[in-house]
């Protein structure tokens, strides 16, 4: 059997040029990784903020306003009827009792202020991470039929 | 002969292990993320159609007589003040995720021979597309005073044209006078 032997120069120069072709695989594999989960960060924040959005456009086409409180308390009366409830703790946000964001984001800033029968709502989400956000501002026009 | 078919199946290999390589970094980095521009642009397109249809809806069921003092063929928008919003002529420049977005609304002459009806056309248009929304508004007031049966006698009211609210590509774009038209 033909002995296939290596001089101790040309065993350095194959590890060099192997650790080098090692580490840029693994930095690609890296980016690939990191670049993969930062896109499946913000496509999880926009469903939950379009999920949000969508909530808050519906229930305000389909109901007039009884009263607005934007009061500095958390929690207020945005819909008629004493229904629908909509607020907000530290965290999360809330419908009639029912929490409208999932388990996998924050709600990193919420903010509304009124003018005339106008109600703005600004709407900042963050995952768990806290690295990656997004936001929204959704104007609602609130009126009341006479009866 | 051995070693030779040895080397040919490691160089196959490596070819499609690269191939696969390459095809998943340019995936990942080109498609991906513009598939990420793409959907963020239609979040701040959706928030603001959806908001300006709002405020012009709440701006005519308080008023509808400003929807009707609109001209042809101008550009408006609409600027936030403390008692609600106002129609201002020009467009809105808005900045986000350091993308500039321009907005206005103009009212078509399409509806013009009805009184109780406007069409209005809102316009986006971000850094890649422009994007058009119907907003139908409707002045309800004449019948209601007109049908006793009505319960809820109001001031103006709407009609929404939801169903047709819908995005749209237009290329020809036109920019003269600080201000945006589309060409024939």
């Amino acid at each position: 059997m033909k002995k296939i032997s290596f001089t101790l120069i040309e065993l350095l120069i194959y590890l060099f040029i192997m650790s080098i072709l090692g580490v840029l695989i693994i930095m690609i594999f890296y980016s690939i990784i990191f670049y993969s989960e930062n896109y499946l960060q913000r496509s999880l924040l926009r469903t939950e903020l379009f999920k949000i959005l969508n909530r808050l456009y519906i229930d305000n086409i389909i109901s007039t306003s009884t009263n607005v409180l934007s009061t500095s308390s958390i929690v207020f009366n945005l819909f008629p009827y004493g229904v629908d409830y909509f607020y907000y703790t530290s965290s999360d946000i809330y419908l009639n009792n029912s929490k409208l964001n999932s388990k996998e984001i924050y709600v990193k800033n919420f903010y509304i202020t009124t003018s005339s029968n106008f109600i703005s709502i600004f709407v900042e989400l963050e995952n768990k991470s806290r690295k990656q956000n997004i936001y929204a501002t959704s104007v609602l026009h609130l009126w009341q039929l006479e009866e | 002969m051995k070693l030779k078919c040895q080397i040919l199946v490691e160089t196959l290999i490596a070819i499609v292990f690269i191939s696969f390589l390459t095809l998943l970094v340019f995936f990942i980095f080109n498609v991906v993320s513009k598939i990420n521009l793409i959907s963020e642009d239609a979040i701040f397109v959706y928030s603001k159609f959806i908001n300006y249809q709002n405020i012009l809806l709440g701006l005519s069921r308080e008023n509808f007589s400003q929807i009707e003092d609109l001209e042809y063929g101008k550009n408006y928008f609409l600027k936030p003040t403390t008692s609600g919003y106002m129609i201002v002529e020009g467009t809105e420049n808005e900045i986000w995720k350091s993308n500039q977005y321009l907005i206005w609304f103009e009212k078509s002459s399409s509806f013009d021979e009805l009184d109780n009806k406007k069409m209005i056309y809102i316009y986006i248009k971000s850094p890649n597309k422009l994007y058009k929304s119907n907003l139908l508004l409707a002045n309800i007031k004449e019948r209601v005073f007109n049908q006793n049966e009505w319960l809820f006698p109001t001031t103006s009211v709407l009609s929404v044209n939801t169903t047709s609210i819908y995005y749209q590509e237009i290329e020809n774009l036109t920019t003269s006078d600080g201000s945006i038209r589309l060409s024939e």
